[in-house]
């Protein structure tokens, strides 16, 4: 009886899930083993052609490119998050809630929308460029979109939320006791970092890698709006794929790629003796 | 003559304007068990904390061991604290805790080694060396706490309220070993409670703490015995205080009138006619009376009796004034309304000052 009503209580989030994520990830996979025909059709077969071919040269360097990218918006994000956290903690718990909250502010536009603010903010004549020359500091306008330099503003501006959120929850777990332990004991204030604090916020610091590192890969609309679609990423890679060559079946097998690859880091951190429960319940 | 490891002298300490410590001048000697007992938030923790250098003195100098350490910095200062809360690192295993201070004074390896085995063994918790905190029981970090500080082997070691969390029995075991540690170790200890009868039992010395000032401090016997202000006598046992007035004076006697219209007689000690004090009477130290009329006899009539095994405690009254004394299995009583009660006039304390001001 009583385990009826808790499936009815569970249901809306159960249809929710099968519909919405297990079904289309269930055609994703089915899909990622047909052949295309030219038109943009589907020739069913079974084949692991698609696999095979993701290690071609051509989308290797592809995945490295934005496996490299993914990985240096992860430490930009490590890099300014961290401090910002310590920053926070020491504040009033009210201010505390204030400062966080005002982080996800973002959240409430469309992501999208805030990247065409930045185009506002970043291209030869915008804001920037603006200010940098009536000041003087500069002659001619800087770059600082249509390359590499957009899209990582473009990615670690998106993708900070989810940094700042994880590393905060770690960073502010740690009982001020056990810093006064650490001091008592000898640690100077360089050990009490490397020996105390980082290793008990190292979990925070993993699960918002995982969050920022995944969809650095595959945020396909930050590199063709700030990179002006010279710079390819797995996710351009996978929305070509779909949308331009219409070759549905490859686009299936990259992303089932990237689920897999997913999977294999969160197996990882599992035996690196990391806690499934500060990963927010993967 | 004893030497002294710690020497307070005139501390004080204020947060935001707030007294909180207003002058402790203490000395504390080499290889004591020294308590600090006090009410909730009269300042033990604070001045602990002003030992160990996590909290600044706002004026006053403490030495420790002749060196004058006022504004040397935790980690120089040669005293660990053993916190209320345990405060070890969750993610290291016991092995690696209560190694951590000697491996921050770079201490060999190889002797860390051993050390931490010896203290391990003297907590008796061989076999947990590898398991992480929280896989522990409360008494077993309770022990790995303690033993993350005796292993430095510091000079001082700074417990506050160490037992507080642990259930009673696991309690009265800790003490045990906790004096037994000590004594073997023979680190002087600077303990924290607000448990009267783990101060009394563990203690050296023991100093009375109220509202930033140390009413007495003193064996726990004497605290007993001999309290000296009427907040001591309150605070470390029972006790039955009255209002007395001095009516006349001989040679060594004195007869003094107590609140309650009873006049008796006590030991001289100069007293002047007139003069107010206050006198104490322990609950045990009332005996039944049997003979007719003699002086110092309280007549009580009795409300309750509380029967605790050995004796029985029986809550009554003289006139509108409580009070409360002690019946022992063995003595000839039987339940009463009425009973008159005698004491030894030197038993009792007496001390030079008054409520009625
Ligand atoms: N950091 C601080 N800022 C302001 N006031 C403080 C601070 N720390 C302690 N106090 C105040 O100082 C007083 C003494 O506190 P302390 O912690 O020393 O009490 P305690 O004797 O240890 O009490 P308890 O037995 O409850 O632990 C309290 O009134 C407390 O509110
Ligand atoms: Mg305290």
């Amino acid at each position: 009886m009583k385990n009826k009503s808790k499936f009815l209580y569970l249901s809306p989030v159960v249809i929710y899930a099968i519909v919405l994520i297990l079904f289309p990830i269930l055609y994703i996979l089915f899909l990622s083993f047909q052949t295309n025909d030219n038109y943009g059709g589907i020739i069913y077969s079974l084949t692991l052609n698609n696999y095979i071919k993701i290690f071609d040269i051509v989308y290797l360097r592809v995945l490295f490119k934005s496996a490299s990218i993914a990985f240096i918006t992860t430490v930009i994000c490590i890099l300014i998050s961290y401090p910002f956290c310590i920053f926070i903690s020491e504040k009033k718990p009210n201010v505390q809630k204030i400062l966080i909250t005002l982080v996800m502010v973002p959240f409430l536009t469309n992501s999208l929308i805030r990247t065409y603010g930045w185009i506002v903010l970043l291209r030869k004549e915008g804001v920037f460029n603006s200010i940098l020359q009536a000041l003087n500091i500069c002659d001619g306008p800087i770059s600082f979109m249509y390359n590499n330099m957009g899209v990582f503003i473009g990615l670690v501006y998106t993708l900070l939320p989810f940094m700042i959120l994880p590393v905060y929850s770690s960073v502010s777990k740690i009982d001020k006791k056990v810093l006064e332990a650490s001091e008592d004991l000898g640690a100077n204030a360089y050990h009490t970092f490397t020996k105390v604090i980082l290793p008990q916020t190292l979990p925070g610091i993993f699960n918002g890698s995982l969050m920022v590192f995944i969809p650095a890969i595959g945020m396909f609309f930050i590199a063709d709006l700030l990179g002006g679609g010279k710079i390819m990423l797995v996710g351009n890679l996978i929305k070509n794929q779909f949308l331009v060559s219409r070759n549905w079946p490859f686009g299936a097998a990259i992303s089932i790629f990237l689920i897999v690859i997913t999977f294999l880091l969160v197996k990882l951190y599992k035996k690196t003796g990391g806690n499934m429960d500060d990963l927010g319940g993967f | 003559m004893k030497k002294v490891m710690v020497k307070l002298d005139n501390v004080k300490k204020d947060y935001e304007g707030k007294k909180i410590i207003k002058g402790i001048s203490l000395d504390i000697y080499e290889g004591e068990f020294l308590t600090l007992l006090g009410p909730s938030g009269c300042g033990k923790t604070t001045l602990l904390r002003t030992i160990s250098g996590l909290e600044k003195v706002s004026s006053g100098k403490i030495y420790i061991d002749g060196e004058d350490v006022t504004d040397v910095i935790p980690r120089k200062r040669e005293v660990n604290t053993i916190f209320q809360n345990f405060a070890l690192f969750s993610h290291m295993t016991v092995e690696k805790n209560i190694g951590f201070g000697l491996k921050m004074k770079k201490v060999p390896k190889s002797e860390i080694k051993t050390r931490v085995k010896e203290v391990i063994e003297l907590i008796q918790m061989e076999g947990f060396e590898d398991r992480k905190p929280t896989q522990l029981s409360g008494g077993q970090q309770q022990r790995v706490a303690l033993a993350r500080g005796i292993v430095n082997k510091p000079k001082v070691l700074l417990l506050d309220e160490p037992l507080s969390s642990l259930d009673m029995k696991l309690r009265k075991q800790m003490q045990v070993e906790l004096k037994r540690i000590q004594k073997k170790m023979g680190i002087t200890f600077i303990y924290v409670t607000h448990d009267q009868d783990e101060a009394l039992s563990m203690s050296d010395r023991v100093a009375i703490i109220n509202n930033g000032v140390i009413e007495q401090i003193d064996t726990p016997r004497k605290l007993y015995d001999a309290p000296k202000t009427k907040f001591v006598a309150d605070f470390i046992g029972e006790s039955n205080q009255f209002n007395a007035v001095v009516v006349s004076t001989q040679n060594d006697e004195a007869t003094i009138k107590l609140e309650i219209d009873l006049e008796i007689k006590v030991k001289n000690n100069h007293y002047d006619v007139g003069e107010k004090l206050t006198v104490i009477i322990r609950p045990e130290q009332f005996r039944l009376a049997r003979e007719k009329d003699i002086t110092n006899c309280f007549v009580v009539k009795t409300k309750e009796h509380i029967y605790s095994g050995s004796f029985t405690k029986v809550l009554g009254k003289v006139g509108k004034k409580e009070i409360e004394f002690i019946i022992y299995n063995d003595d000839d009583y039987t339940k009463n309304e009425e009973v008159k009660l005698k004491f030894s006039s030197d038993d009792i304390v007496i001390l030079e000052e008054n409520n009625e001001e």
